[in-house]
C-alpha cells in the first residue's frame, strides 16, 4: 500500500538520474596512444604514464619523428587466412622513442578502444621481439578442411618467406582469404584507410601459427611490463636512538625508470614492528616512544627495506621525564569543493613532549574549525572529513610547550587533497540527488498514509 | 506540510535531473536557434548561426569537406597519406571519431562531444530505422543531429540545404549544386542519345577475386545506368554494401559483360594471365580498366559526391562520340572546385593511367 503511493516518486528518483547519468563510451577511433610502465603484479592504473604521442607526432610522412615502413603481415586462424597491408611505424621504435629500454621488458599489453575491459592482446617479449617473424605468401587454405597448403604447389609453406617487425600501422588494408602472392600484386596505396588506426601487426613466427585475432585495431594504451620488482634500500640500518628525538628514514629505489623510481617513492607504506619503541608516519618519519628494540619496514609491493631501531633503557629515563597536556591552536588553508581558511585548535596529553614538538603528531584530539565553517570536535589524525580527504602526512604544525609538559600552542596546516575532475563526475551529485528524492519520496507517501489511515 | 514535501521532491528531483545533465550542458547548443526539418522528416531545433560541424560518417566528411572544411571539427577518419594531397589540408588535423553507420558502427560518442560541435550532420542515403537512431544519438550527446538525404539524385538538393543551414555558405552551396544538375542533366541527355542496341553492359567489381560486384540496383552502381549502359550483374538480393553481392564464375560467364572495371586492389594487373577469365570475352577484347581510385573511388564506395566526377570519366570511357570533352582538363576543373586542388596534367594522367579501355566500346 505505501508502496503504491508514491511509486511514481520512486520510479522518477530511481529513473530520471540513471537515464542522464550514462557516460559515453568510448568505441574505437583512436588519434593519439600513450606507453605506460610498470611491474609484474600492478594493477592497470598503478602503471605510470612513460609517454604519450598523437600519430601527428610519430608520421613522418605528416612531420612526425618516426620512419614509416610499408609491409605485408599474414596470419591464419585455423580455417582461414588473412593478409593484411600497412603502412606504419615499427614497434620497436616507438618503444624506443618512448625511452624504454628494451632489454628489461618481460611483457608487453595492447589495449584497444573496442574493448572495454582489460588488455585485447598480451605478448611476452620473448614472443614479440626475440622470435623472428615472419610474412607467408604462398599460404593457401583449403576450403573443405581448412588445412594449409602451399599456393604455388611447391609443398613449401615457407617458399618466399620474409622477415617482418611487429608494426603499429597509421592506415592499412586487409584481406581475408587471400593469398599473399596474389594479395601483393594487387597492392595499391589508395586503398589505405586510417579507420583502424593503430592497428597492430605482427605476422607469424611459422606458417601455421595461429593468430589472425591478435592482430589487434584501434590500440590506445601499451602497457609495458618490466621484469623484476623496483630494489628499495634503506640508507641506514641500524639506529640508536632517545626518546623524543626526531629523525626521519630515507630509502632509496632503485626501477628501471625514473618515474617508476618517483612512483614507488611516493607509494612508499612504512610500519614499525613494535609502535610501544617507535612510530613511524607516512614519511618515513620517526617518533621515538620507548625503550627497547623494533625494525621500521619500508614497503612497496613485494619489495621492502627494513631499519633495525635501538632505543636504550637509560636513556629513556633522562627523556621521558616530562609528560604534560597540550593545547594546540593553528591555522590552516584548504580548498575543496569551495575553498576557505580554518583554524584548528588542539588539546592533548602529551607523553615525554621534547621542547619543541609538532601539535599535529601530539594532540590527542582537537577542535577544529573546519574551512565551510562547521565546528566539530575531532581527532588530530583523522584523515576524512566530509568530501575532503585531508592527506595522513599533511597535518603537520609546531608547539610550544612547557619544558614539564604543560600547554602546548601550536600551527597546524591542513593540505586537502582534493578530488580530481575525473573522479569529481556528475555521478555524485546525481547519487546524492537520488537518494533525497527518494527519501523524501518516501517521507511522502508515509504522511499520506498514516494521514488516509 | 503535504505542499512543502512536494515542493521538496520536485526540487530534488530536478536537481537529479541538472546533476545529470551537467556534464553535457558544455557542448550544448547556445544561442538563437531555427527549427530545421531534416530528410527523415524530423523537426530539430538547430543553431541559426552554424561554423562548427560534426560529420557522422565517410560520406558526411566528404561532402562537408567540398563545402565548408574550415567548419568542421572531426573528420570520421583522418584522410590516408594518398588521399592528403587533394584535400583541404586541415582535415588531417582534425579528430577522428569514426562513423555511425557501415558494417560495424564506430562512432566515439567521446569524441564527439569533445570536439565542439553545434551540429552533427549525417548525409547519405536514407536507410531503414533513421529516425530512431539520429533521435538516439541526439538525446545522448545533447546535441542536435540531422540527416540530409545525399545520394546521387538528391546530391544538388543537400549542396543547397546546407548552402542554407552552414554560415555564409550560400552561395557555395548554390555553385557546387548547379554543377550537380549540369552533371546530371548532361549524362541524362547523352544517355537519352544512345540507342538501345549501343548500351553497353558494365561489371562493375572489386576484391582480390574480382568477384565481389555491384549489381543492378545497388546504390554503389548508379553511375553505369545514369551514362547509358546497363549494369551486367543482375540479382534477387542486392546489396548496397560496400562489398556488393559476390558472384561466382559461372554467373561471371553467363552475364558475359561488354567491358569490366574494377576497382583499385582487384584483379586488373594479372587478369589477362587469370586462366579463369582469359575466355571472358571483355578480357579477350581488353574492354576492361581499372577505375580512378584518387581521392575516392570514383564510381563510388563511398557513394557520394565522387560519383559526379564517375559520370564524366565514365560517359567519356564508353561513348566518347557522345561523351565528348577532354576528360583531363574536366577533371582538372572538378579537383579545383571540389577540393581547391590545382591539378596538373601530369597527375590527371597519372590518376586515369590504367583507366582507358584497349579497345574502347561504345
Amino acid at each position: 500500500m505505501i508502496l503504491k503511493r508514491f511509486r511514481w516518486f520512486l520510479l522518477l528518483a530511481l529513473l530520471v538520474p540513471a537515464l542522464l547519468a550514462v557516460p559515453a563510451r568510448a568505441d574505437a577511433v583512436t588519434d593519439s596512444i600513450g606507453v605506460y610502465i610498470g611491474y609484474f603484479g600492478w594493477t592497470e592504473d598503478q602503471y605510470v604514464e612513460k609517454a604519450s604521442y598523437t600519430w601527428q607526432q610519430l608520421d613522418d610522412a605528416y612531420g612526425g619523428a618516426l620512419d614509416t615502413h610499408e609491409a605485408v603481415y599474414s596470419y591464419y586462424n585455423g580455417s582461414r587466412t588473412y593478409l593484411a597491408r600497412g603502412r606504419g611505424f615499427y614497434l620497436r621504435d616507438l618503444l624506443e622513442y618512448a625511452g624504454v629500454d628494451l632489454g628489461s621488458i618481460a611483457s608487453i599489453d595492447f589495449f584497444t578502444k573496442d574493448q572495454t575491459v582489460g588488455a585485447y592482446r598480451s605478448f611476452t617479449k620473448g614472443a614479440l621481439f626475440d622470435t623472428q617473424r615472419y610474412y607467408f605468401p604462398n599460404l593457401a587454405v583449403n576450403e573443405d578442411t581448412g588445412a594449409l597448403y602451399a599456393y604455388d604447389g611447391s609443398g613449401d609453406l615457407w617458399s618466399g618467406a620474409s622477415a617482418v617487425e611487429p608494426m603499429l600501422a597509421l592506415e592499412d588494408y586487409t584481406e581475408w582469404d587471400a593469398v599473399g602472392s596474389e594479395f601483393e600484386k594487387t597492392a595499391d596505396p589508395s586503398l589505405y584507410s586510417t579507420a583502424s588506426r593503430f592497428h597492430l601487426f605482427f605476422g607469424q613466427s611459422a606458417p601455421d601459427e595461429i593468430g589472425t585475432s591478435s592482430a589487434a585495431k584501434y590500440v590506445y594504451k601499451i602497457l609495458i611490463t618490466f621484469a623484476g620488482t623496483p630494489v628499495l634500500s634503506q640508507t641506514e640500518t641500524n639506529l640508536e636512538l632517545k626518546v623524543g628525538s626526531d629523525h626521519t628514514l630515507a630509502v632509496s629505489v632503485v626501477a628501471e625508470d625514473d618515474l617508476l623510481n618517483d612512483y614507488v617513492k611516493s607509494h612508499i607504506t612504512w610500519k614499525s614492528s613494535d609502535e610501544s619503541v617507535v612510530k613511524v608516519d607516512g614519511s618515513g618519519r620517526l617518533t621515538v616512544v620507548g625503550p627497547g628494540d623494533a625494525v621500521v619496514t619500508a614497503s612497496f609491493g613485494s619489495s621492502s627495506a627494513a631499519t633495525n631501531v635501538h632505543v636504550g633503557a637509560d636513556e629513556t629515563a633522562e627523556t621521558t621525564a616530562g609528560t604534560g597536556t597540550g593545547t594546540g591552536n593553528g591555522t590552516g588553508t584548504g580548498a575543496g569543493m569551495g575553498a576557505g581558511t580554518g583554524t584548528v585548535t588542539g588539546t592533548g596529553t602529551e607523553t615525554a613532549a621534547p621542547a619543541s614538538s609538532s601539535a599535529g603528531e601530539t594532540a590527542a584530539s582537537s577542535s577544529a574549525q573546519e574551512p565551510i565553517g562547521k565546528d566539530e570536535t575531532s581527532s588530530a589524525d583523522e584523515t576524512k572529513r566530509g568530501v575532503y580527504l585531508l592527506a595522513p602526512s599533511a597535518l603537520s604544525g609546531s608547539a610550544q610547550a612547557g619544558q614539564t609538559g604543560g600547554e602546548a600552542m601550536g600551527e597546524g596546516s591542513r593540505q586537502l587533497v582534493l578530488q580530481t575532475p575525473e573522479t569529481r563526475s556528475y555521478a555524485l551529485p546525481a547519487a546524492i540527488c537520488l537518494c533525497l528524492a527518494a527519501a523524501l519520496g518516501f517521507l511522502f507517501g508515509v504522511i499520506r498514509y498514516k494521514k488516509q489511515r | 506540510m503535504k505542499k512543502l514535501l512536494s515542493a521538496l521532491l520536485l526540487a530534488a528531483l530536478l536537481c537529479s535531473l541538472f546533476a545529470g545533465c551537467a556534464a553535457k550542458s558544455a557542448s550544448a547548443p547556445a544561442g538563437e536557434t531555427v527549427s530545421f526539418t531534416d530528410s527523415c522528416g524530423r523537426t530539430v531545433e538547430i543553431p541559426k548561426t552554424v561554423t562548427r560541424v560534426a560529420p557522422s560518417g565517410a560520406v558526411a566528411t566528404m561532402i562537408l569537406a567540398t563545402i565548408a572544411p574550415e567548419y568542421l571539427v572531426s573528420v570520421n577518419a583522418t584522410p590516408s597519406s594518398s588521399q592528403y594531397r587533394y584535400l583541404p589540408q586541415n582535415l588531417a588535423g582534425l579528430p577522428t571519431t569514426g562513423q555511425m553507420y557501415g558494417s560495424k558502427s564506430t562512432l566515439n560518442l567521446e569524441t564527439l562531444l569533445g570536439c565542439g560541435a553545434q551540429l552533427v550532420i549525417d548525409l547519405g542515403d536514407k536507410k531503414d530505422n533513421m529516425t530512431a537512431d539520429l533521435d538516439a544519438l541526439q538525446k545522448k550527446i545533447g546535441i542536435p543531429v540531422v540527416f540530409i538525404e545525399a545520394d546521387l539524385t538528391h546530391m544538388a538538393a543537400a549542396y543547397r540545404t546546407l548552402g542554407s543551414i552552414l554560415s555564409g555558405k550560400q552561395e557555395r552551396g548554390e555553385t557546387l549544386a548547379k554543377f550537380c544538375d549540369e552533371t546530371v542533366d548532361m549524362a541524362e541527355t547523352n544517355s537519352a542519345k544512345i540507342a538501345d542496341a549501343d548500351r553497353v553492359s558494365v561489371l562493375y567489381t572489386s576484391g582480390v577475386s574480382g568477384l565481389d560486384t555491384n549489381a543492378k540496383g545497388s546504390v554503389q552502381s548508379q553511375v553505369i545506368e545514369l551514362v547509358g549502359a546497363v549494369n551486367a550483374v543482375v540479382v534477387e538480393d542486392v546489396s548496397s554494401k560496400g562489398g556488393g553481392n559476390t558472384i561466382n564464375l559461372e554467373q561471371l560467364y553467363q552475364f558475359d559483360p561488354d567491358v569490366i572495371l574494377f576497382s583499385a586492389g582487384s584483379i586488373y594487373q594479372t587478369v589477362s594471365s587469370d586462366e579463369a577469365w582469359a575466355q571472358l570475352r571483355a578480357v579477350q577484347n581488353g574492354s576492361y580498366c581499372e577505375i580512378p581510385s584518387l581521392p575516392y573511388n570514383w564510381m563510388s564506395n563511398p557513394p557520394s559526391l565522387n560519383m559526379l566526377l564517375g559520370i564524366w570519366w565514365l560517359g567519356n570511357l564508353l561513348y566518347p562520340e557522345v561523351y565528348s570533352y577532354d576528360m583531363t582538363a574536366r577533371a582538372q576543373e572538378i579537383f579545383k572546385l571540389f577540393w581547391n586542388y590545382d591539378l596538373s596534367a601530369d597527375e590527371a594522367a597519372q590518376l586515369m593511367a590504367d583507366s582507358a579501355l584497349s579497345r574502347p566500346e561504345g
